[in-house]
């Protein structure tokens, strides 16, 4: 028996000219493997560099008055596209991982913890040297479908039901004040009986931010009035108009 | 034939190498290999002989077209099993059909008594009856009870031929013990040649 399956064996490999696969094909297959694994860890890590800037430049200290409560901050501060890159790459690592020559002897929960911890570590480095900033300015300013965390943040503070308002002082009268809010609308503000803090300067064009009541769809009381800081980089207006050659021109 | 008397005092780590030079010396691999892998497979598929050994064929000339992919680090033989399996996994899904499991007396014993199980009235038990059981588990359970009881890999050595972790290997063996016995116990196995008043059950 053995003679005749290996005399079949053997002729087969003769008659049809059967030869061993390259040994670079075998290791560029292995090479493929761990290199989308370190793609998928680098661009996960940049993905956590730019949720930990989003973090960073949320305005932590009014979480209170702008959600509620710290986690609720959290998740409506956290950038879910971000966020969608990260699981996405975590998971490609892990397929990868899990799919090199020995990934098979590690459980799932190593491999998971690998691919989520190296990701995690990374991004917290590429933070450190201002890769996630670098990367969410240059997304913001180059990518017309990129709002940005600013965007993000600006959008908190554009909630007129929480009484929560921001926007350029347009112009200053006695006991009030007409703003315009994130979303270019127009508001009659009252100032009378509001707290203003010792940074905020009333001025036409300052930015501020006001915690308040709302009194009808252009009108708002004021309580607490402070500077609104710019954290992070906003779309510039001609990405959204088409105005660019325009402005460059001028 | 000469290379054949050549091989028996070479490695299969050096045979592959010697292979990769020269394709007779292959030969020795298969001689090597043969009987274990055509006896595995039909333990994994329940094919019959003759299919068995078209498939063995199929399965030698894989390996010998892989041969640069295996690496020293594996042992030999989990690889070639390895390449063995997931052969007749992948055709066994094609077909969608398998005959019976296919045991020797002797490797019969070895099962019954590494299982644990046990007759209530003596350790004679129905091998027919039981191996149809056998049959009926899932692939991925009796694959694991050939690996261990039958084919005696530990494992570490069934972990590099499923390519699955270790704690795996050895949560599926458990399980695969465990739906061996449930299904014997559902079908309350009876010796066909018991005497009707002396019931012979298999107690797991």
């Amino acid at each position: 028996m053995t003679e005749e399956i290996s005399k079949k064996v053997l002729e087969k490999i003769k008659k049809e000219e059967i030869k061993p696969e390259a040994k670079w094909k075998f290791l560029l297959k292995n090479y493929f493997v761990w290199g989308l694994f370190a793609i998928s860890i680098i661009v996960g890590a940049l993905a956590v560099a730019v949720i930990i800037f989003g973090i960073k430049i949320s305005d932590w200290d009014m979480y209170d008055r702008l959600a509620g409560g710290p986690v609720k901050f959290l998740i409506m501060t956290l950038s879910y596209f971000w966020l969608l890159i990260f699981v996405v790459f975590v998971s490609v690592a892990y397929y990868n991982l899990k799919h090199t020559k020995k990934g098979y002897k590690y459980n799932i929960f190593t491999i998971v913890a690998v691919s989520l911890l190296s990701t995690i570590l990374l991004g917290g480095f590429a933070y450190t040297v201002g890769f996630g900033e670098k990367l969410e300015n240059s997304l913001v300013q180059k990518a017309p479908f990129y709002n940005g965390m600013e965007h993000k943040r600006e959008m908190m503070w554009n909630q007129h039901e929480r009484g929560v308002l921001a926007g350029k002082i347009l112009e200053l009268r006695e006991g009030e004040l007409d703003l315009e809010d994130i979303e270019k609308i127009r508001w009659r503000v009252f100032t009378g009986s509001a707290e203003m803090m010792p940074t905020v300067v009333l001025e036409d064009g300052k930015m501020i931010g006001i915690f308040g009541k709302k009194i009808d769809d252009n009108t708002f009381e004021a309580h607490k009035i402070m500077p609104f800081k710019k954290n992070g980089l906003k779309k510039p207006p001609c990405l959204f108009e088409g105005r660019c050659r325009e402005m460059k021109e001028k | 034939m000469g290379i054949l008397l050549d091989c028996q005092t070479k490695t299969d780590g050096e045979l592959v190498i010697l292979t990769l030079e020269n394709s007779g010396y292959f030969a020795c691999l298969i001689e090597r290999y043969e009987e274990k892998l055509l006896r595995f497979i039909r333990r994994i598929s329940g094919v019959n002989i003759q299919d068995a050994e078209d498939v063995l064929q199929e399965v030698f000339i894989k390996v010998y077209k892989n041969l640069n992919a295996y690496d020293n680090n594996l042992k030999f033989s989990s690889w070639i099993y390895r390449i063995t399996r997931n052969y007749v996994i992948s055709e066994f899904r094609k077909k969608k059909s398998r005959g019976e499991v296919f045991l020797v007396d002797e490797e019969w014993n070895i099962f019954v008594s590494d299982l644990n199980i046990e007759t209530e009235l003596d350790k004679e038990i129905d091998k027919e009856i039981l191996l149809k059981v056998l049959d009926k588990i899932d692939i991925k359970y009796r694959e694991v009870l050939v690996l261990k009881f039958l084919e005696g890999y530990n494992y570490k050595e069934i972990s590099d031929i499923l390519k699955k972790p270790v704690g795996t290997v050895g949560t599926l063996i458990n399980r695969a013990k465990r739906k061996l016995r449930q299904e014997i116990s559902v079908r309350g196995l009876i010796h066909p040649l018991a005497d009707k008043t002396k019931n012979k059950i298999i107690k797991i």
